[in-house]
């Protein structure tokens, strides 16, 4: 069972749609329980990052994703929920994140039109499983205004052009995130979630 | 720049009309959410959708079926027709619409406009329709006497990130695209403009193309694509 995290932060069903439509068995909940006893979580959503810490903690979530995922549970982040992997953000104030990996967010470094919104392309920095059946250079679709920035570089997995070069995903281990939405991506983005869900 | 074929729901029909008269309606299919789906199928990178009874009337009355849409699709879904309220806004942020179209109500409802700005942030698309340069409202059914360039002008000072620009001369009319108003327009902005009324042919496609206008993003295509004048492959190929 794939745990799909509630935490107020947007609607959540094109993500839970999505993974049905790749045949995933997944549930959308906000008890704590499920999350530890899921075999897989994600963590999508939108919105502001120290809002979405703030009800992480309030519902008792941050605690238990941190343990769990640091105990080798895999994850998938989306959008959102790729920034919340990271130890800060200085989006409105700084704010601390789940800080699964190291690194922070900050805005995206460009003079281009920021929040990013609409298909860009990927370009991947090594091999993975999730990336499986992806051509190189595929387009996926962002609406986003920050952008992490990884103290390793071993936990780059692509990066994307928009004025700037940008990580736009990141894995380590048990650990996948993307910046754009695999789950308005089209056939490419229900690739990448049958490949987690597999 | 991004295609959007249109899906215009009448009488929870897939239809089109022309010029916006909603006595002339060609229906293209009875089942909106699977031609939506078929339209993804088809390589579809976003879709418009249009509540017309909902334009028509004056509050939301297909929201049910576009909601059906945006579930069903994996791209995002653009919607508008018959939102007024502060409450249609919030109903609809709610939901797993991906942008929101306003038109009309933004016109007459400058507390609507700051409230959806608010509330919607980058989902927010404002439609300027436009007839000989004049804003038009209430499903175009009424002309105003703003100006499409100044009331963009304005909406970018007020926040909009997307501005929806249709020629209703040309709209349902398989004239051509009106390329002088439509870069006229994009011109006098920096925020995000989709053109829309008159695509008639993949021609029109590459003259929009060839403006060469950065802020001009997206394309909405309706009937050339239900009377297959072209594919959406054969679109994007052009597009992309």
């Amino acid at each position: 069972m794939i745990i799909i995290v509630d935490y107020g932060m947007g609607n959540l069903r094109s993500v839970e749609k999505a993974l049905m439509k790749v045949g995933a068995d997944v549930k959308v909940s906000r008890d704590p329980d499920d999350v530890r006893h899921g075999e897989r979580i994600v963590l999508p959503g939108v919105g502001a990052f120290g809002d979405a810490m703030d009800n992480l903690e309030k519902r008792g979530l941050a605690g238990v994703i941190r343990e769990e995922v640091g105990a080798g549970k895999p994850f998938l982040g989306i959008c959102l929920g790729l920034d919340l992997l990271f130890e800060e953000s200085d989006e409105h104030g700084l704010h601390r994140g789940l800080g699964l990996l190291p690194g922070r967010v900050e805005l995206l470094p460009t003079e281009l039109k920021i929040p990013q919104i609409g298909w860009n392309q990927i370009s991947s920095r090594k091999e993975s499983r999730l990336l499986k059946g992806i051509p190189d250079g595929s387009s996926f679709y962002f609406v986003h205004s920050y952008a992490v920035v990884p103290n390793e570089e071993s936990d780059i997995l692509c990066t994307t052009d928009y004025g700037c070069t940008f990580v736009s995903a990141v894995e380590r281990d048990n650990i996948a995130a993307f910046q754009f939405h695999p789950e308005k991506s089209s056939s490419l983005g229900l690739t990448i979630l049958r490949n987690f869900a597999k | 720049m991004i295609l959007f074929p249109a899906i215009d729901i009448q009488n929870g029909q897939c239809v089109r009309l022309r010029r916006g008269d909603f006595q002339d309606a060609t229906v293209f299919s009875t089942d909106p959410v699977a031609r939506a789906k078929q339209f993804e199928d088809e390589g579809a990178q976003a879709l418009h959708v249009v509540d017309l009874d909902g334009a028509r009337l004056g509050k939301m009355v297909n929201l049910s079926i576009v909601e059906e849409i945006a579930e069903t699709v994996s791209i995002p879904v653009e919607y508008g027709g018959g939102i007024r309220t502060r409450e249609d806004l919030v109903k609809i942020q709610e939901g797993p619409i991906n942008r929101v179209v306003l038109g009309t109500s933004a016109v007459t409802d400058q507390a609507l406009l700051l409230e959806a700005v608010s509330i919607l942030g980058d989902k927010l698309v404002i439609s300027v329709d436009a007839e000989r340069g004049l804003v038009t409202t209430h499903g175009w059914q009424e002309k105003s006497s703003v100006s499409a360039v100044r009331f963009a002008g304005f909406l970018q000072g007020e926040g909009v990130h997307h501005i929806l620009y249709t020629d209703i001369d040309r709209d349902g009319m398989m004239m051509g695209m009106n390329l002088d108003a439509v870069s006229e327009l994009a011109k006098s902005v920096d925020i995000d403009i989709i053109a829309s009324g008159g695509i008639s042919d993949i021609i029109d496609l590459v003259h929009l193309k060839k403006l060469g206008l950065r802020n001009i993003s997206s394309v909405i295509v309706g009937r050339a694509l239900y009377e297959g004048k072209f594919t959406v492959s054969e679109a994007r190929a052009i597009l992309d």
